[in-house]
């Protein structure tokens, strides 16, 4: 019988594993978002944030900036259009005057949205924080309208201004500011300055051309560093106001069938795309909803491409760490061009996490059929066949997750339509009832 | 160009001692498993020493996909000269379908135990890190010397030694693979080991090692007109230098200090080391703050002043990173032999099967911020989320246990069998947890 040689079985085997180490299988699945979307682990809202989260409606339309399509954008007129139309929230962008004064308005600076070049010659760029609110009532915000927007312009928008946060909840609420017989705003002159000077307030009236809706207002905060401390003026504000649904809000009256989002708990929802101003609007306004938005670029300010999972999930850790009750991606498509986060195993991402989905900002149906995930469902829409069934193969396991609940929208009149809500007329037929 | 000068004359020395024996009737001899040449007059020596490394590696990989696959890691080929009391020494690598002039030396044996060599070798740092990969017992250095050891560099050096001491120092001028424009910098490195005790039964070592570096230049910055633009130290080690790496921008110098330790008994043996940086670092905030001028916003401009940048950016303050390693190993048909002139353990002889287990742990960690979503801000949460930056090196902490079997099949061939498992802990791959290493190698040397 032949000795077994015990050294040359070792040897044998060594052998054979050095050269052949490299041809077994590997069954880790590979490092990509398709396959790690379902299990990367995150932080999920709390049973009292979702409590506040679902202080807001599924499926809403957020007129963003008013409109930019109909009317100059932050403007009275865009914000009744808006109102008329039948939005759920109108959507600004907080900023701060010189005296105080909460106003909306989306740029770093006037050149864009007023005719500031002919009024404050040298400061075009200056930022709204230079001047007061009474120097500011001296532009003329919707002129610029006409020019940029020609198809749409109306002789009326020349001579709009640019709206303070308390005319945008006094539109909602039914009000417009009051003119006189030249259509010029009335001055509130019971509303001083210290040096006994018009503050730069308008009286306002019940809009005769108001027809019930009541929607809320989603403002968005910018960075803190440009306006120190707004959280808590907003606080403030709010609970001044009887908008602040933690500190005794009024009742708003509301019509049966109209929005009445305005006299909800939902009725006034913060946003920003600020780490700095989540943290300060969770300590000011705790139990109000939040959305943190987000975009897309290689910085840890945002989420990166380079690596999005990992991001997306810090962000959405950071959301529910600090009670953000939504989340606002960007979504692709002209004619902003922007970035897509909100593709659908994103979407399964956030919602995992408890957070709603308000996407930004819509323009054409196209991308209203694609983030609700038609296209998924042979083109049929949830809202025409809630019972749709997926039609085709793909590579996600399509599920009702991977969608949005809601989007900001430039037309909320081709909103409404996807939505198979009741219109009371065109855009244009909102705007000539309106008075534009 | 340098490394073809290197091949040529590596290719000339061999055919003049070709030559040289057809001229002079000379003898030849084989110890150690080569081919010694000598001179009828024994004053003429030439070897001819080479290695072929057939390495496959298996990575059980736990999220981040690493590449399992089989390579020749390492092909040298080299010759040494010696005549009188001066020895040369030409070693050229080409692994992975690299040239890389690796030992090239000429050196001077002032006395059997005292010798200056000039050239590119080890510089004396450590017991892994100054020894040929050869020779180590596990495939690959600890990942602590993969991290913070030092390799070779282009100097001069003086090595002395005696049965008990050994001590060797050395100042190096960079290495020869530098390409960057910018200044090669410099590092002087020193190395003492004492063998106390050292019978047959029993040897017992420590010693320890220190070096001073200023860093190599990234390049040469047009701007500033600078050849001392951006020193960099990285450390990196482990699979695919993916969890483990330490980039350190800005690096004024860099100091290392290195603990070791040996025990032998008989067919067992104990090594241990301990590994320690400091790297420095700075910025020339001056010549930014000249180059950027003041930033004019509406309301406010930045920078203004030199402090601004840090102030904004972070400060850059020194970076500390630390590593250690325990191995023990066993010989199965032959006894460790300690070896004074190297200060290490000699090859085993031809039959014998050595059993090891390591443990290491590497942390290239130096945080005092806040991270998030890639990058670090101030450990104040306010001025974090603020945008102000921190300088923290994230270079990911490591432990790794791991099991070796080595077959020296003869003086020539052996077969190496590891397995690693590590347990990472770094915030670039937060999913990461657990990567096994699976690697195998026939070594060929002569």
């Amino acid at each position: 019988m032949e000795k077994f040689n015990f050294k040359n079985l070792i040897l044998g085997a060594m052998a054979l594993c050095s050269i052949g180490l490299a041809g077994c299988e590997d069954d880790t699945p590979d490092y990509n978002e398709f396959n790690y979307y379902k299990t990367y682990p995150l932080k999920e809202l709390s049973a009292e944030a979702k409590v506040v989260r679902d202080y807001v409606k599924n499926d809403i339309v957020i007129a963003h900036r008013g409109s930019t399509f109909w009317a100059p954008e932050e403007t009275e007129a865009a914000f009744r259009w808006a109102r008329n139309m039948g939005a759920d929230y109108l959507e600004i962008d907080l900023q701060r005057t010189k005296d105080g004064v909460l106003l909306a308005l989306h740029d770093d600076n006037l050149r864009r949205t007023s005719n500031i070049e002919s009024v404050f010659p040298g400061k075009e760029d200056y930022p709204v924080s230079y001047f007061t609110l009474a120097e500011l009532r001296k532009l003329d915000a919707g002129a610029w309208f006409n020019v940029a927007v020609p198809e749409n312009a109306r002789e009326s928008f020349v001579g709009e201004k640019i709206s303070t946060l308390e005319e945008v909840m006094k539109i909602a609420e039914g009000y417009r500011i009051k003119r006189d017989v030249n259509g010029e705003p009335v001055k509130d002159m019971t509303r001083l300055t210290e040096a006994g000077e018009w503050a730069g307030y308008y009286e306002f009236e019940a809009d005769p051309q108001d027809n019930g809706n009541r929607p809320g207002v989603y403002a968005e905060t910018k960075e803190p560093y440009l306006f120190s401390g707004m959280e808590a003026d907003l606080a403030k504000f709010l609970t001044a106001e009887g908008w602040n649904v933690t500190a005794s809000p009024k009742t708003i009256p509301t019509t049966p069938g109209k929005v009445d989002v305005a006299n909800t708990n939902g009725r006034f929802i913060l946003q920003s795309f600020s780490r700095q101003s989540i943290v300060n609007l969770e300590r000011e306004l705790p139990g109000v909803p939040k959305c943190m938005l987000l975009w897309e670029d290689e910085s840890a300010s945002y989420v990166r491409p380079s690596n999005t999972i990992e991001s997306l999930a810090e962000f959405i850790n950071f959301s529910v760490e600090y009670n953000c009750h939504i989340v606002g991606p960007s979504i692709e498509g002209k004619p902003n061009g922007y970035p897509d986060l909100t593709e659908p195993w994103m979407c399964e991402m956030y919602h995992r996490a408890g957070m709603l989905i308000h996407a930004y900002s819509f323009d054409t149906e196209d991308q209203l059929r694609k983030y609700n995930g038609d296209y998924f469902y042979g083109g049929v829409s949830r809202f025409e066949d809630p019972n749709r069934t997926v039609q085709g193969n793909f590579n996600y396991d399509v599920n009702s997750n991977m969608f949005i609940d809601g989007g900001f929208t430039n037309l909320t009149d081709l909103s409404m339509n996807y939505q198979k809500r009741e219109v009371i007329g065109t855009a244009q037929e909102v705007l000539d009832a309106l008075g534009y | 160009m340098f490394k073809k000068l290197y091949i040529a004359a590596l290719l000339t020395g061999v055919l003049a001692s070709g030559a040289n024996a057809q001229e002079n009737k000379i003898s030849v001899e084989n110890p150690n498993g080569g081919i010694k040449l000598t001179s009828a007059d024994k004053e003429y020596q030439v070897s001819i020493n080479g290695r072929i490394y057939m390495d496959g590696v298996h990575y059980f990989d736990d999220v981040t996909d690493l590449s399992s696959d089989v390579s020749i890691n390492d092909i040298r080929f080299g010759t040494s000269v010696r005549w009188g009391k001066w020895s040369a020494k030409i070693n050229v690598g080409f692994g992975n379908d690299e040239v890389k002039i690796k030992d090239a030396f000429l050196r001077y044996h002032h006395k059997k135990n005292s010798t200056f060599t000039v050239g590119n070798f080890f510089e004396p740092f450590g017991i892994e890190a100054a020894e040929s990969s050869k020779n180590l017992r596990f495939i690959g250095a600890s990942n602590t010397t993969q991290a913070m050891g030092i390799g070779r560099g282009v100097g001069l050096g003086y090595t002395y030694y005696t049965q008990k001491f050994y001590g060797s120092t050395g100042i190096f001028a960079g290495t020869v693979d530098n390409n960057n424009k910018g200044d090669q910098g410099f590092s002087t490195t020193s190395k003492v080991a004492y063998t106390p005790i050292q019978n047959d039964d029993f040897v017992f070592q420590v010693g320890g090692s220190f070096t001073y570096r200023k860093p190599e230049a990234n390049g040469f910055s047009e701007s500033f007109n600078d050849d001392d633009y951006n020193r960099v130290v990285e450390f990196a080690a482990g699979p695919e230098h993916k969890f483990l790496n330490a980039t350190m921008n800005g690096a004024q110098s860099d100091m290392r200090f290195n603990f070791q330790t040996l025990a032998l008994n008989g067919p067992f043996m104990l090594q241990a080391e301990y590994t320690q940086a400091k790297v420095t670092r700075d910025d020339d905030y001056v010549s930014r703050l000249m180059k950027d001028g003041p930033l004019y916003y509406v309301t406010y401009a930045w920078p203004v002043k030199p402090q601004d940048y840090p102030d904004w950016y972070g400060e850059l303050r020194d970076i500390e990173t630390k590593a250690y390693y325990v191995q023990a190993g066993f010989l199965l048909g032959d006894n460790y032999k300690y070896n004074s002139s190297t200060a290490y353990i000699n090859r085993p002889k031809a039959g014998a099967f050595e059993f090891l287990v390591r443990y290491d742990h590497t942390d290239l960690n130096d945080i005092d911020g806040t991270y998030f979503n890639g990058a670090y801000g101030p450990a104040d949460l306010n001025a974090a989320l603020g945008g102000a930056g921190n300088m923290s090196i994230q270079g990911g902490k490591a432990d790794t246990y791991s099991l070796a079997v080595n077959y020296y099949l003869s003086s020539n061939v052996m077969f190496r069998l590891n397995y690693d498992y590590m347990d990472v802990d770094n915030q670039k791959h937060p999913l990461d947890k657990n990567i096994g290493v699976l690697k195998g190698r026939i070594q060929v040397n002569f």
